[in-house]
């Protein structure tokens, strides 16, 4: 993949000119504790590195999705994910009027995008694509800015109320690093979401890739997304229009405290 | 500047500094120590990730050492899921719950079984992307449902009531108290003297003098259970029949008995009631009415997944009718998925219209329907047959039943020589025959089965029955001319949608529109089930026998499975001259059970009051519309149920009524024996063992409490003969006793390991290790002896199955049907409805909406316009509801209605709003749903929980507070009506078999 | 709106946000800062006489917001016991996180101020010295003074610019993604500086000097300034919100939904009465006149600047990025980035002015200008 390439110029390019400034800006602080990355990175810890020759990558096939969430759940059980954060959840539409109505789901987890803004934006160089393309957040690092989580489109990141840092879905690295598939694709009960390899031209997400038309969501952000879609509706690959969603106006009602931020409901 | 001003200034510093300091105090404490807040991950970059089970590289798998990978059950619904259990071997707890993937409820394909555990491993791996295939799923509930095991709300000493009924404050009591009390009864409660079991263990006097038909005292005690989670048998045939009290009763009554009765007409079999489910995989054209695979259903995720799998890699289209656009639709499925809105309770219309049209346009298979018998079906190498071509004698004493020879065996018209001939000897028997014949001397008149069927489908014009189930004349016939377009690879669905008064013949019509184009037991067509490998009743036991065992006597409390014809009320009546009807109440000759009649029946003494009630696991307040009205009956000792003790882990909404709470075990904690339900075409058993320490008291044997060691020491202490020394024989003479459940439950799974030519493999010892089941050697070789690694075998896999390819030979399914199929069901056609005497219609009739006695249900009368359903969620079932990391997923319930119908009522997305049915009311939030029937409002089922945590218990004088996750929601049942042509409180049911109508209500909705 | 094809939303989740009201508070306050330095600079860069009175009491005053905004972010930080890291590692990302670019700005910026007002004030602390400074020392720490402040611009133009990068560059809130971010973030800066020393700087001439006078003709002067400095605000609002709206972008969408929700809001509070009446008052002669009425249109730009900034981190946060509706933010009352930081944010402020006004000569500094004034 060319834009591969590209991207990894770019990268190169990204380094060498912060290499200057910051050794310029800094070249008084210790050399031992300074860092163009970060510690993990720089002693290759594999969980930093991942599998140096593959493209992690997911494709949707939205035909067979059915909106279980059992991925969902299959996630924050998995993953520990904190109560009322989630890595990976299937929103579930209705699309046109009475009788000429659909149902979609879009089952959404970071895209792991090639060109992550939340990467490139991380002042601490706690988050970071791995060589295989995970995006990850190195939670020794992370002071907790929140600059990521605005920067993403997706809204696929959160803080993590119990340990203060940045948290996101990692493709359940710690699953591929041990040759596992991520939970959600394992408990995957329509069978849409299909994960692998993209830099084996033999793998199911490589021969999907070849046989549908597929797309990815919000394209024009320009993060050049690497979860796939096969069969999306465009009218919700961007940001859908519709009524509010009621759970948080409900949660009041029930004399629940609202979350810090919470939908408004109508 | 002054020195004063100065002074000010400084003083002025002073204290916004020290109020700053206060305002940051933990800002600063943090930044200035460079110390962390929270809680570290336990991995940098894995965060709280658990650690893996295995670990896989280039093919070579090693397990960890620090989890033990258990196969078990699921219960988060009713489908009963083989899962396998990651349980760290530290704490003991559960880490996760996978699919199985030996099973076909949680892979497709499934592996082989004879696969060694470590390849399965392997074969789950991401290595060659095997993984992607054979990924053995759970669904939402079932990723989370663990989260019951350690509910702060879970029962697990026995509680007794202290205060009135319902109040829902209790004390813990010994074991030894709760067996002595329930069995020896007393001033129990302060209220007076409570008669214990031990009053009517007893077999012999009969329970009422007058009405010798009712049987003995044994039958004062009713035991309600639930869906058959794998130890319904054990409570069956070794409690109840063991007491001998003809009263047990699951759930069907509240899930689907519209749509198992419809089945089990259309099958011809009233005892086993046998159902029917498509096969997904290979049909080409299915009809969803009133279900909605992917939405819910059973099996839940194997339909789920067929169905996702057929409409992309196979031919499947389908069509859903239902009232709410369901997730068996999805806009990327394209033109395999379409949605036709019906109005609640229009679909028996719908469907007379179609088998009318399919009839007046001969779209049926007739070749297939002039097959008469089994003999003939196997000449013409056919996979099925029906009676549609036996003669149903129309006038005299034999009214309604079939024309039979002397062995009965049905007399058909041979079309090849228009003669009278039994069944098995005509190839094609005549299907349109009507008129005189005679046989042995005798004339008659008769009409062919298909005859009834054809005139009661013409009953209503076409423009008629468009006009009745709100469908367009045009829609009903392009549904007909679809669904006979494609051969035999069609199929139809149904179940919750019927749960209404006539839903027991619009699943026979439904079933009907098969028996046209004959898609039972074809390939893509219907499916009564793979089967089983022999459990209970097996090569070396029969498990359910044991001497002593007595037989169901005598009346129900609910009035099923018995003609009111033939009770002693009838016979006295007629005796004296009087009309025998209507009878005090309605009778149900083949339903068989209803659990939603016991509490009425019991208040009415109709039959006979109850002495006592042990529920298990049931949960008919929140199951039952119009369950509200039941309420004051339970409440008050004297009404309906003088005992009730309820085994169950938690305090529910029936359950909270009771004088006792038994705790049973959670999931994983018990031994059972469970089949799929249906939806399979291979044979398949699922095991399940206690994995779980049970966290419940125990007895002095060191068994904790739960349902089966409860009810082993209550029977013990009311001296049944199905416990205790020498209570399990072998089929070769031996005697065994049962103390314990592994008793009962290894010798099972040893009749599961040996069946058929060839007994499952033997274990190897690295094999027990990898899924812990070391620590059941010593029992397995005591019980099991020569067979013990065999019986460990089927244990390791969850169970034994067969294998995919064993499920069809051709074009048939291996798995066969066998009896006919019913065009003309002589059972019901020669019953009645003992309110007024009608013959019910023995073929799929239409009939509107109606009370028992046929009263109308008047819909649009006083502003009632809109018809209230409700709906299974996706993500919640009435057994997780009260899951609060599930509630994340889903928090609430809504009262879904159509924008247009709203905009009529002046309700906007987000309005509270007031439901009301004839009976009572009910307010919620509106949201706006286009995919609703403009005629209805729909409620997605699972939501406003008033028991499992949700309101505030008191025990022991310690309160918990009631959660509001689990209480948020709409709960539709509680607007369920009342059928005042029944005796005394009486829920509404269908008309003919009484199953509970919770659907097609009438309401009002008013903007609060 | 034609919506196209209709959407319904059954199910979703309510997405997380990062930023609270510490961050509305911080941008104000580097805002305000980075005005009136720039006021400051008025006379010793631009050789504007009639601001030389206040130029001393200005720069103070940018240097006491700057030392009180850094905290805002640190309150607002998760884990600010790891400040260290963002000084050790991730500069690979220096090009692309305008967040890293603070470290510089925050640092040189304020020491920049401290040597520029020593500069200034060094004659006044010496007071006391029989010493005569030659004039030749004068002349030197002139044009130092000139050039610190000729660096000085830049560097507070950064200061606060950068905080409207940091916004600008999130391509994913269609409300902060504008290259116009940070010149609108300037601009209104400039506003609600101008508007703080329309508040302060008669308090303090009043109150804490010897002379107690309040220079009415510098606030006319300074409500003046204003009015144009408004005026140059809404020019940039109206290139930003015209473009963003009118024409067909990805973002015009979430805008319109934004701005439908808010509209009132927005005209009445951000535009009419936080920049139109001041800006009125500050061109009307007759208005401007009135100290009551200038002080009155300062308060309210300042307010209104700070709403600007709130609408902006909030609002820009309150627009779902897959959810379809606008998210509410209910902040804390105490803890860390609750109202109570905002309360301890402002306090740090006015403890810091306390001081510094105690510790710099500023007053007699300013009474040069209106003592010899008078007795001339
Ligand atoms: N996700 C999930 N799966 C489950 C369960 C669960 O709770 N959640 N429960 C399990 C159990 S116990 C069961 S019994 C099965 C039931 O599975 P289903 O039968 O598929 O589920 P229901 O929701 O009861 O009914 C199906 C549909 O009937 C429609 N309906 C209601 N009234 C009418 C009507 O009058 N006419 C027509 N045509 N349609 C109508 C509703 O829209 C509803 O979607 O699911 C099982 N699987
Ligand atoms: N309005 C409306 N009503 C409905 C339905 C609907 O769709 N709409 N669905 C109907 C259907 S299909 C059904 S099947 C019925 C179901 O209704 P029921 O058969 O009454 O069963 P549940 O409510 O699923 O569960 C019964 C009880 O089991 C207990 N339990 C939960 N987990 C465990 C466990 O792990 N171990 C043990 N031992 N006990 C446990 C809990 O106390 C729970 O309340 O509801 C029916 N009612
Ligand atoms: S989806 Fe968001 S969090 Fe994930 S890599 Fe892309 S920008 Fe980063
Ligand atoms: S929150 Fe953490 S990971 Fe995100 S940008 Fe800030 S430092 Fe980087
Ligand atoms: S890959 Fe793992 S972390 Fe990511 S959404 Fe799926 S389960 Fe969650
Ligand atoms: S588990 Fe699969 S089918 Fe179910 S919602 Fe998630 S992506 Fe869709
Ligand atoms: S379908 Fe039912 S039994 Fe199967 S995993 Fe889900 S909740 Fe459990
Ligand atoms: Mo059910």
């Amino acid at each position: 993949m060319s834009e591969e390439k590209s991207s990894v110029k770019r990268r190169d390019f990204v380094k060498k000119t912060s290499a200057l400034l910051g050794i310029a800006a800094f070249s008084a602080t210790g050399a031992k504790a300074f860092s163009l990355t970060n510690p993990g990175r720089e002693k290759k810890d594999k969980r930093h590195i991942g599998q140096e020759t593959k493209r992690f990558v997911m494709v949707m096939d939205l035909r067979k999705c059915v909106g279980c969430q059992a991925c969902s759940a299959a996630c924050k059980n998995e993953n520990n994910v904190p109560k009322e954060k989630y890595r990976t959840y299937v929103p579930e539409y209705e699309l046109g009027v009475f009788p000429d109505v659909r149902k979609a789901f879009l089952p959404q987890l970071c895209n792991h995008c090639a060109e992550p803004s939340c990467v490139s934006v991380c002042p601490t160089g706690a988050t970071f694509a791995r060589k295989d393309g995970v995006v990850v957040v190195d939670g020794d690092i992370c002071w907790g800015c929140g600059y990521c989580i605005n920067a993403c489109p997706y809204d696929k990141r959160y803080f993590n109320p119990q340990t203060n840092v940045a948290d996101k879905c990692t493709f359940c690295a710690h699953r591929l690093d041990a040759g596992l598939l991520p939970a959600c694709v394992e408990s995957c009960v329509g069978g849409a979401r299909i994960s692998g390899d993209i830099n084996d031209s033999n793998s199911e997400v490589s021969k999907l890739l070849k046989q549908f038309p597929a797309t990815v969501l919000k394209p024009e952000s320009g993060n050049q997304p690497r979860v796939f879609y096969i069969g999306l509706n465009g009218e919700i690959q961007g940001l859908p229009f519709s009524l509010g969603l009621l759970d948080d106006k409900v949660k009041q009602k029930d004399g629940l405290t609202p979350k810090e931020w919470s939908s408004k409901g109508v | 500047m002054e020195k004063s001003r100065r002074n000010f200034l400084l003083g002025t510093g002073v204290a916004a500094t020290s109020l700053s300091l206060v305002g940051y105090s933990d800002t600063l404490k943090h930044t200035l120590t460079l110390s962390d807040r929270g809680v570290k991950a336990k991995d940098s970059i894995y965060v709280n990730a658990a650690l893996p089970e295995c670990k896989v590289v280039d093919g070579d798998v090693s397990l960890s050492k620090k989890f033990t990978i258990t196969p078990s059950v699921c219960n988060g619904c009713t489908t009963h899921c083989a899962v396998r259990v990651k349980i760290d071997n530290e704490s003991k707890k559960v880490v996760r719950i996978f699919g199985n993937p030996y099973s076909l409820l949680s892979s497709d394909p499934w592996i082989n079984y004879k696969t060694p555990l470590k390849e399965s491993f392997k074969l789950l791996s991401a290595y060659k992307e095997s993984g992607l295939e054979v990924r053995s799923t759970v669904c939402a509930r079932g990723n989370l449902v663990h989260e019951k095991l350690n509910d702060p709300f879970r029962v697990t000493k026995p509680l007794k009531r202290v205060g009135k009924r319902g109040e829902n404050k209790w004390q813990t009591i010994s074991i030894e108290q709760l067996i002595q009390e329930v069995v020896n009864g007393g001033d129990l409660f302060g209220e007076g003297n409570v008669e214990g079991l031990k009053a009517f263990c007893d077999t012999k006097t009969p329970l009422d003098p007058n009405n010798p038909d009712y049987g003995p005292l044994a039958n004062k005690l009713c035991i309600l259970g639930t869906g058959d989670e794998g130890r319904q048998n054990f409570i069956v045939h070794r409690f109840s029949l063991g007491f001998g009290t003809a009263n047990f009763m699951g759930h069907t009554a509240t899930c689907g008995l519209s749509m198992r009765s419809g089945e089990a007409a259309y099958l011809n079999d009233f005892v086993k009631y046998p159902h029917l489910k498509p096969d997904f995989e290979h049909c080409e054209y299915l009809l969803n009415i009133a279900t909605a695979p992917a939405q819910a259903g059973n099996p839940f995720k194997r339909q789920a997944k067929l169905l996702a799998h057929a409409r992309v890699e196979k031919n499947l289209h389908y069509t859903t009718v239902t009232p709410t656009l369901t997730n068996s639709d999805a806009f990327a499925a394209q033109n395999r998925s379409s949605w036709v809105p019906i109005k609640p309770g229009g679909d028996l219309a719908l469907v007379m219209g179609m088998i009318r049209y399919i009839i007046e346009n001969r779209r049926y298979n007739e070749e297939y329907l002039c097959i008469p018998s089994e003999d003939s079906q196997n000449k013409l190498n056919d996979v099925s047959h029906t009676n549609a071509s036996h003669l149903v004698i129309q006038s005299g004493e034999k009214e309604g039943f079939f024309l039979v020879d002397e062995k009965g065996e049905a007399l058909v018209i041979d079309t090849s020589d228009n003669t009278l001939k039994p069944a098995s000897l005509v190839l094609q028997g005549d299907i349109y025959f009507e008129g005189e014949v005679s046989y042995l001397g005798e004339n008659y008149s008769v009409k062919s089965s298909f005859n009834l069927l054809k005139e009661n489908a013409f009953a209503l014009s076409l423009d008629e029955y468009a006009k009745e189930s709100g469908i367009a004349k045009d829609t009903i016939q392009e549904l007909a001319v679809e669904f006979t377009s494609h051969g035999r690879a069609v199929a139809t669905d149904c179940h919750g949608g019927t749960m209404h008064t006539t839903g027991f013949y619009t699943t026979y019509a439904i079933m009907m529109l098969g028996a046209l184009v004959g898609n039972l037991n074809h390939k893509g067509g219907m499916s009564a089930g793979g089967g089983k490998f022999k459990n209970f009743d097996g090569a070396k036991y029969n498990l359910l026998a044991y001497k002593g065992k007595n037989k169901p006597q005598g009346t129900r409390i609910d009035r099923a499975r018995k003609p009111y014809e033939k009770s002693s009320e009838y016979k006295r009546k007629v005796e004296s001259g009087q009309n025998p009807y209507p009878a005090k109440d309605n009778w149900y000759p083949f339903t068989n059970a209803l659990q939603t009649e016991v509490i009425t029946s019991s208040a009415n003494e109709y039959p006979y009051k109850l002495g006592a009630l042990i529920s298990w696991n049931a949960n008919f307040i929140y199951a039952q519309s119009g369950s509200k009205n039941l309420e004051p009956l339970l409440k008050d000792p004297k009404k309906a149920v003088p005992l009730f003790v309820a085994i169950d882990p938690f305090i529910n909404e029936t359950s909270k009524f009771a004088d006792y709470i038994v705790p049973d075990s959670v999931l994983f904690e018990t031994w059972g024996v469970v089949s799929p339900w249906s939806g399979y075409l291979t044979k398949a058993n699922h095991v399940r063992f206690p994995i779980l320490e049970s966290p419940n008291a125990k007895f002095a044997n060191g068994e904790p409490i739960s349902m089966d060691s409860f009810i082993i020491e209550l029977g013990k202490a009311l001296g049944l003969k199905s416990f205790g020394e020498n209570a399990i024989a072998s089929k070769d003479g031996q005697f065994y006793p049962l103390h314990k459940p592994e008793d009962f439950y290894l010798r099972a799974f040893e009749n599961i390991a040996i069946d058929g030519k060839e007994p499952v493999s033997e274990i190897s010892d690295e094999e027990l290790q990898i899924c812990g089941l070391e620590k059941y050697i010593a029992s397995l070789q005591s019980i099991c002896k020569e067979n013990w690694r065999r019986v460990a075998y089927v244990m390791s896999r969850g169970g034994r199955f067969a294998s995919k390819q064993s499920a069809y030979d051709g074009d048939k399914m291996n798995a066969s049907y066998k009896k006919a199929i019913a065009i003309y069901n002589e059972k019901v056609g020669t019953s009645k409805n003992a309110l007024t005497g009608e013959r019910y219609s023995g073929t799929p009739k239409y009939y509107p909406s109606r009370y028992c006695d046929g009263t109308k249900i008047k819909v649009g009368k006083n502003g009632y316009e809109l018809l209230a359903f409700s709906y299974k969620s996706n993500v919640l079932s009435s057994a997780t509801a009260a899951l609060e990391k599930l509630r994340e997923i889903r928090y609430t319930t809504y009262i879904d209605i159509n924008p247009a119908t709203a905009k009529k009522y002046g309700i906007s997305h987000g309005d509270e709003v007031m439901l009301s049915s004839f009976e009572q009311s009910i307010k919620g939030i509106a949201r706006f749903k286009e995919g609703t029937h403009p005629l209805s409002v729909g409620v997605e089922h699972g939501g406003g929980r008033e028991g499992e945590g949700a309101v505030h218990v008191k025990i022991d004088g310690k309160s918990f507070e009631g959660k509001i996750e689990r209480k948020s929601g709409v709960f539709l049942n509680k607007l369920g009506l009342l059928d005042h042509t029944k005796l005394g409180i009486a829920t509404l049911s269908d008309f003919a078999v009484g199953s509970n109508a919770r659907q097609a209500i009438p309401v009002k909705i008013e903007k609060i | 709106m034609d919506l196209g094809l209709i959407v319904s939303t059954i199910s979703t989740i309510t997405p997380d946000r990062p930023w609270g009201i510490d961050i509305p508070n911080y941008f104000w306050f580097t805002g305000s800062s980075a005005a009136a330095f720039i006021i400051s600079s008025f006379a010793h860069v631009f050789g504007m006489k009639e601001f030389k009175p206040i130029a001393g009491f200005s720069l103070l005053l940018a240097f006491v917001l700057l030392i009180a905004a850094p905290l805002n972010l640190i309150d607002d930080l998760r884990q600010p016991g790891r400040i260290l890291n963002f000084f050790l590692y991730g500069w690979e990302n220096f090009p692309t996180s305008p967040m890293k670019w603070g470290v510089l700005l925050l640092m040189a910026y304020p020491l920049l101020i401290l040597a520029e007002a020593y500069i200034l004030y060094k004659p006044y602390f010496r007071r006391n010295s029989t010493q005569q400074r030659t004039k030749e020392e004068i002349e030197k720490d002139e044009k130092l003074g000139f050039m610190l402040g000729a660096i000085g611009i830049p560097l507070a133009i950064s200061v606060h610019g950068y905080t409207g990068y940091i916004l600008g560059a999130v391509h994913a809130i269609p409300l902060f993604h504008t290259p116009l971010m940070p010149i609108l973030f300037l601009a209104s800066a400039m506003v609600s500086g101008t508007g703080l020393l329309i508040i302060v700087l008669p308090l303090f001439q009043k109150f804490f000097t010897d002379f107690k006078k309040i220079d009415y003709a510098m606030i006319a002067r300074l409500a003046r300034l204003l009015a144009w400095f408004i005026v140059i605000d809404l020019v940039i609002r109206f290139f930003w919100l015209t473009f963003a709206i009118t024409f067909n972008s990805a973002e015009k969408y979430p805008l319109s939904l934004f701005f439908g929700e808010h509209l009132m809001e927005v005209i009445v509070v951000e535009y009419i009465l936080c920049l139109a009446i001041p800006m009125i008052i500050g061109f009307s002669k007759n208005l401007a006149r009135n100290f009551w009425i200038v002080l009155f249109g300062g308060i309210l730009s300042a307010v209104g600047v700070w709403l600007f900034r709130w609408n902006t981190v909030i609002g820009g946060q309150s627009i779902g990025k897959t959810t379809p509706f606008l998210l509410e933010y209910h902040p804390h009352l105490f803890g860390p980035d609750s109202i109570f930081s905002i309360v301890a944010n402002w306090s740090l402020l006015i403890a810091l002015i306390a001081f510094v006004m105690v510790i710099f000569p500023w007053d007699k500094e300013m009474a040069k200008y209106y003592v010899n004034k008078k007795e001339s």
